[in-house]
């Protein structure tokens, strides 16, 4: 059925060498990996399709690619040795040297800070060694993230710096680009920052007003107009700008098309404006930037004239993972500091950890930060695997795991301190603002599901279209068998997708969810082809059905993280092994539970499902713009 | 009805002396008879009858006969009726105090109250003429007329056999009325009918009715009209354009220009003025319309607040055809995900809402104004106002199809309109918009509207139609038009059609028939094909 890969194997070694790879299917391109050169040409990288399907759009028809996952990501004793020197020192520096209460207070991170930020490497983790960067992989990079999250406003610089900023240079740039930027930015000397978002557009790419247009010489474009909410937007030297060109199509007809563009603050007629004073994050320097015929020499254009759309497409969707690892290590600070206080706050002679429901909220906050770092690693691991391989969805649903994960532990732990935790002496409060952005920035959680649903449901639905159309044909033999099979899995459920048993990947402790697992994924299956038969492609409207599909990939997605995780520690021996088995049979269960409720929404005419209700409540809201009923005191006569 | 007949004659003799006891009575008949400058509200029929009856004196039961034979149509008018309308014909008019007068002094010169019954119908049919419609200490007032506790049973007999049917039913008439025009009943009504006529009878159970439905009705309109209706025209306007738009982002704008002021008086200029109504959703649909395709102004088209009719002119285009809706989406508009799936599965027929019957093909409507009585000129005034926000409207061809609605008919009624509507019936309006306003007053407008039926046109002040069972006529009150053309708040013709202050090119269509909007049944008239000629050649002039 699937064009599946031939080998699989994971490639351990250095970051510098990676084996060639063969695939079989025709479609891909094979080619040999250079020795050090990661970046390959501009037409290979710019893929908006996915290239070969690893793990989580297979979800979508019911299918457990467990190759993919199983066993869970290693890496061999040298890099592990090689990471612990690095993040050693980070560690130490972020400890003592950075005072993050100040930074939030004075909304502002010292130059000094950024200095030494740069003497550690950490402004350019991604860029090889050959432009000046320390040239990590996806595993290392989210490792240092864990130590960097520390200080929220730091690793929002950085990553607007190096996850989006420079990126585009990286993967898309050609090699003078690289060799005349990249080396300066690694270092800290310069700055990047990603312009993109305008006041009038935020995901329509085609309400982007910035324009650029070529001088008469040819030489240069002139970039004109206004982008907002720029993070580093005040203090970047080097701007990554997508702005709207005038291209000849296919046709030969003249169409506006988005470009991107490397921009210096030298070459003049750039403006920035206030810093905005945010909520949280506040060290972040977020400001308006204003091109007024700025010119762009013809060179800095990235990729091709008209060709930013991609580009843009493909910055964003790699930048996202190491949000899991990020948040999993805040989360493992604050079950720290407030487990500290829970153990030695007495009240009614007993202390507050004995109490149930503060119980409740260490489990909730060690589950959580156990899932997110399970996902995040196993989707850098994958990232990691030769051949370039997309995981923009499995990136996606880490992030929106991650991130309204994180809001909900940093209150759960406010909470316990009660009173103390909203007091500006402690850091929880810091914490909890800046945990808001999380679900904001870098796509906002609610396109992230459509993207993720959206993904999936393409991806299963070219392959489930013949069957839907089979079906609604009404072809006899196939409506019964349908049916036969339907009243099967109804009385006898068994489904076995290989987790378990003989041949099974899944340590035996680990049995019982494993086959929740597989339950979970069989019926999701099944839930996304009556999907489609009933939508079909207008299902792009059906936002409420695309967040349940979204939804519950993302926690299968989860459960095989901790899963595979679990399997490999008790496998191995891991100090504390049973505590994660038992994190991840909980974790498991509970969502195991969720998924199934969700699926059952659903289903057609289900009562769970009050989507109607609902639909019609916001329009009866929206109509009139406010809330609707009459006080409650409220006469007739 | 012979009951009642009973009762009238029996009375005579004491409402004669009821009579006498009205205060602004001053002795000779003759005087009786003093008809008011405020005619609007007189039957001149009534009047008629008003002053033969009076020729005859009361307490003769050959005149009571001939009162009854003259009778036509129950629309003869009682002792009592005779007795509230001198009153209103007094030195203070009509007014609640007069009205209260008769009403005590009906009480007071009776202990027995005979002829109650007959007193409080006139009482009710004499409320709209008073003004009273709405004041429920009025309607108090004529429920307290009944003697008490006389028509309370005492036994289960009484209580069986309907007692005291026809006060029941008077009662019951006060309460319809009261409820026809919306006055809430409160404890007061009910102590007071429990007074008369004890727990259990009829009026209370319509008490209770009234007080279960009213409240449900009250909130039950979702769009509700400010009552009474605001008098600043401009506020009327923009209330009735606020009302057809439905829309909260939608902008009321007011085309004027000073240089039209006219001159009241000295020392007061009225400036005429357009109102118009647009909102962003329109406008943007606007920029998008295909320039060569025309627009149209549609109109007068009528909407009603209350009882007050206004006339509003629409702009609008064809219909969109199809294909232009499902327009095919970028590949490249969203940065995120996808908004177009490529797969070739449709929507299942269980899950497929959408209109299939129901959908009437309509042209989407860009602005509407209000603009009193608009000619092509006024209207076209407006459209150069529009055009600030709507640059593309320099470009289009507009045609102005303007229909022959007569709705907005002038204060002159009376009976000079039955015979204007004779002559009307085989003219046909004129083309030319100079003669458009001076033709309004009487020509072929009634019969083009009663031959649609919409509105039914009366010589008298609206129509009465007259309730058999409880001897009451009602009358239902002659709507107040608006804007009213001979206020110079409105525009007759500000611009001459030779002024070149509107730049767009402008057409005319006459339609002959009223709501015939492809006019493909007109006969002199020019045509819609016509018409394209005529944009064809003013596009060569200009």
């Amino acid at each position: 059925m699937l064009a599946r890969r031939a080998a699989s194997l994971l490639v351990g070694g250095t970051r510098s060498s990676r084996r060639s790879f063969w695939c079989v299917t025709g479609h891909v391109p094979c080619w040999l990996y250079p020795a050090t050169d990661h970046s390959l040409s501009c037409s290979r990288l710019l893929r908006t399709g996915s290239v070969s399907t690893i793990y989580a759009k297979d979800l979508f028809q019911g299918e457990l690619n467990k190759e993919e996952v199983f066993p869970f990501p290693e890496i061999s004793n040298d890099e592990l040795d090689e990471l612990n020197q690095l993040v050693a020192p980070v560690e130490k520096f972020f400890n003592e040297e950075v005072d993050s209460a100040n930074i939030d207070a004075e909304a502002k991170i010292p130059r000094e800070l950024l200095q030494r930020l740069g003497e550690l490497g950490l402004f350019g983790m991604q860029v090889p060694v050959e432009y000046g960067g320390l040239g990590l992989s996806n595993t290392m990079y989210a490792r240092l993230g864990e130590c960097i999250s520390m200080d929220a406003s730091i690793s929002v610089t950085l990553a607007a710096h190096q996850a989006i900023g420079l990126k585009g240079i990286l993967i898309a740039g050609t090699e003078e680009q690289k060799q005349k930027y990249l080396p300066k930015l690694s270092s800290g000397e310069q700055i990047a920052a990603f312009c993109l978002t305008e006041p009038g557009s935020g995901s329509d790419a085609a309400s982007i007003k910035t324009g650029a247009t070529l001088s008469e010489d040819g030489k240069n474009f002139l970039l004109n107009g206004t982008k907002v909410w720029i993070s580093n937007g005040g203090i970047a030297d080097v701007f990554t700008v997508f702005a709207r060109t005038t291209v000849p199509d296919a046709q030969g007809q003249s169409t506006d098309k988005i470009t991107a563009f490397i921009v210096e603050r030298a070459f003049g007629g750039i403006t920035s404006g206030k810093p905005e004073d945010k909520m949280g994050i506040r060290g972040s320097n977020t400001c308006e930037v204003n091109f007024e015929n700025t010119p762009v020499p013809v060179e800095n254009v990235i990729g091709n004239v008209g060709g930013g759309f991609k580009i843009a497409m493909n910055i964003l969707n790699t930048g996202r993972f190491s949000m899991g690892s990020l948040c999993a290590a805040m989360i493992r600070r604050l079950i720290a500091m407030s487990a500290e206080y829970a153990c030695t706050r007495k009240q009614f002679n007993k202390r507050l950890g004995d109490f149930g429901m503060i119980q409740e909220k260490f489990a909730v906050m060690a589950m959580q930060a156990y899932v997110m770092e399970s996902m995040a690693y196993l989707t850098a691991g994958m990232l990691d695997r030769p051949g370039m391989p997309d995981c923009s969805v499995e990136a996606a649903m880490v992030k929106v795991f991650s991130s309204e994960g994180a809001w909900v532990c940093v209150s759960e732990a406010l909470q316990v301190l009660g009173g103390l935790g909203f007091m500006k002496t402690y850091p929880y409060e810091r914490y909890l603002r800046d945990a808001r952005i999380l679900s904001i920035f870098e796509g906002t959680n609610e396109i992230l599901r459509m993207f993720i649903a959206l993904q999936g449901v393409q991806h299963s639905g070219k392959i489930m279209t013949n069957r839907v159309k089979e079906m609604k044909r009404g072809d006899v033999a196939l409506v019964f068998g349908t049916l036969f099979k339907k009243m099967k899995d109804s009385v006898v459920s068994t489904v076995d997708l290989g987790l378990t048993g003989k041949d099974g990947v899944t340590h035996p402790s680990l049995e019982n969810s494993a086959k929740k697992l597989e339950e979970n994924v069989y019926n999701f299956g099944n839930a996304v082809y009556i999907v489609l038969h009933r939508f079909g492609k207008t299902i792009v409207d059906e936002q409420l059905v695309l967040k349940r599909l979204a939804d519950v990939a993302t926690n299968c997605f989860a459960m095989t993280a901790v899963v595979s995780r679990a399997s490999r520690a008790i496998s191995i021996g891991l100090r504390n092994h049973d505590h994660e088995v038992l994190l991840a049979n909980t974790f498991c269960s509970q969502i195991y539970f969720k998924n199934n409720y969700l699926m059952s929404e659903l289903q057609k005419h289900a009562p769970e499902n009050m989507d109607a209700n609902i639909q019609k409540i916001a329009f009866d809201v929206l109509n009139q713009r406010q809330y609707l009923c009459s006080s409650p005191l409220e006469r007739t006569f | 009805m012979g009951s009642f007949q009973w009762i009238s004659r029996s009375l005579i003799p004491r409402a004669s002396a009821f009579l006498a006891s009205v205060p602004s009575l001053s002795g000779s008949f003759p005087r009786l008879v003093h008809i008011t400058p405020t005619a609007n509200l007189w039957q001149k029929d009534d009047v008629k009858k008003a002053v033969a009856m009076t020729h005859k004196l009361p307490g003769k039961r050959e005149d009571a006969k001939s009162k009854e034979d003259s009778e036509d149509n129950g629309a003869a008018l009682s002792v009592y009726d005779m007795a509230f309308r001198r009153a209103g014909s007094g030195p203070r008019g009509r007014t609640k105090s007069t009205f209260s007068q008769v009403v005590d002094s009906f009480c007071e010169q009776d202990i027995r109250r005979h002829g109650h019954v007959e007193f409080i119908y006139a009482a009710l049919r004499c409320i709209p003429m008073f003004g009273l419609k709405r004041d429920l200490s009025v309607y108090h007032s004529l429920l307290k007329v009944f003697p008490k506790e006389v028509f309370v049973p005492v036994n289960f007999i009484q209580r069986m056999f309907n007692h005291y049917a026809r006060q029941q039913e008077c009662a019951l008439a006060v309460l319809e009325q009261m409820e026809h025009n919306g006055v809430w009943p409160t404890r007061e009504t009910k102590d007071i009918l429990v007074q008369v006529f004890g727990n259990k009878c009829h009026p209370i159970k319509k008490l209770h009715r009234i007080l279960y439905w009213f409240p449900k009705f009250r909130h039950a309109n979702p769009f509700p009209v400010p009552d009474p209706l605001p008098t600043d025209p401009l506020a009327v306007s923009s209330l009735a354009l606020n009302r057809i738009a439905n829309d909260l982002d939608a902008r009321v704008t007011i085309y004027q220009s000073g240089s039209d002021a006219i001159d009241v008086n000295e020392d007061k200029q009225v400036v005429p003025h357009i109102v118009g109504i647009q909102s962003p959703d329109q406008r943007e649909e606007l920029s998008r319309h295909d320039v060569n395709k025309p627009l149209y102004v549609d109109g007068p088209e009528r909407v009603w607040l209350r009882d007050t009719p206004i006339a509003y002119y629409i702009l609008r285009g064809d219909v969109i055809p199809a294909d232009r809706k499902n327009e095919h989406v970028d590949p490249e508009r969203s940065l995120y995900y996808p908004l177009e799936l490529d797969l070739d599965l449709e929507r299942d027929l269980g899950d497929d809402l959408s209109f299939h019957v129901e959908d009437v093909p309509e042209g989407p409507v860009f602005a509407m104004c209000v603009a009193g009585d608009a000619d092509q000129a006024t209207l076209a005034r407006w459209i150069t106002g529009l055009q600030e926000d709507n640059p593309v409207l320099t470009q289009m061809p507009i045609i102005f199809r303007m229909t022959e609605h007569d709705f907005l008919e002038s204060e002159q009624s009376d009976g000079e309109m039955g015979q204007e509507q004779q002559l009307a019936s085989d003219q046909e309006p004129e083309h030319d918009s100079k003669q458009r306003g001076s033709t309004y007053s009487g020509e072929a407008r009634a019969k083009t509207c009663s031959e649609s039926g919409e509105y039914q046109l009366d010589s008298q002040d609206g129509y009465a139609e007259f309730d058999k069972f409880s001897g009451r006529e009602w009358r239902r009150e002659r709507a107040k038009v608006w804007p009213n053309h001979t206020s110079p708040f409105m525009v007759t013709r500000v611009v001459p059609p030779e002024d070149p202050i509107c730049p767009t090119l402008l057409a005319r269509v006459a339609c002959s028939t009223s709501s015939n909007r492809d006019c493909s049944s007109s006969t002199s008239s020019p045509s819609l094909f016509d018409v394209q000629h005529q944009v064809e050649e003013l596009k060569i002039a200009l």
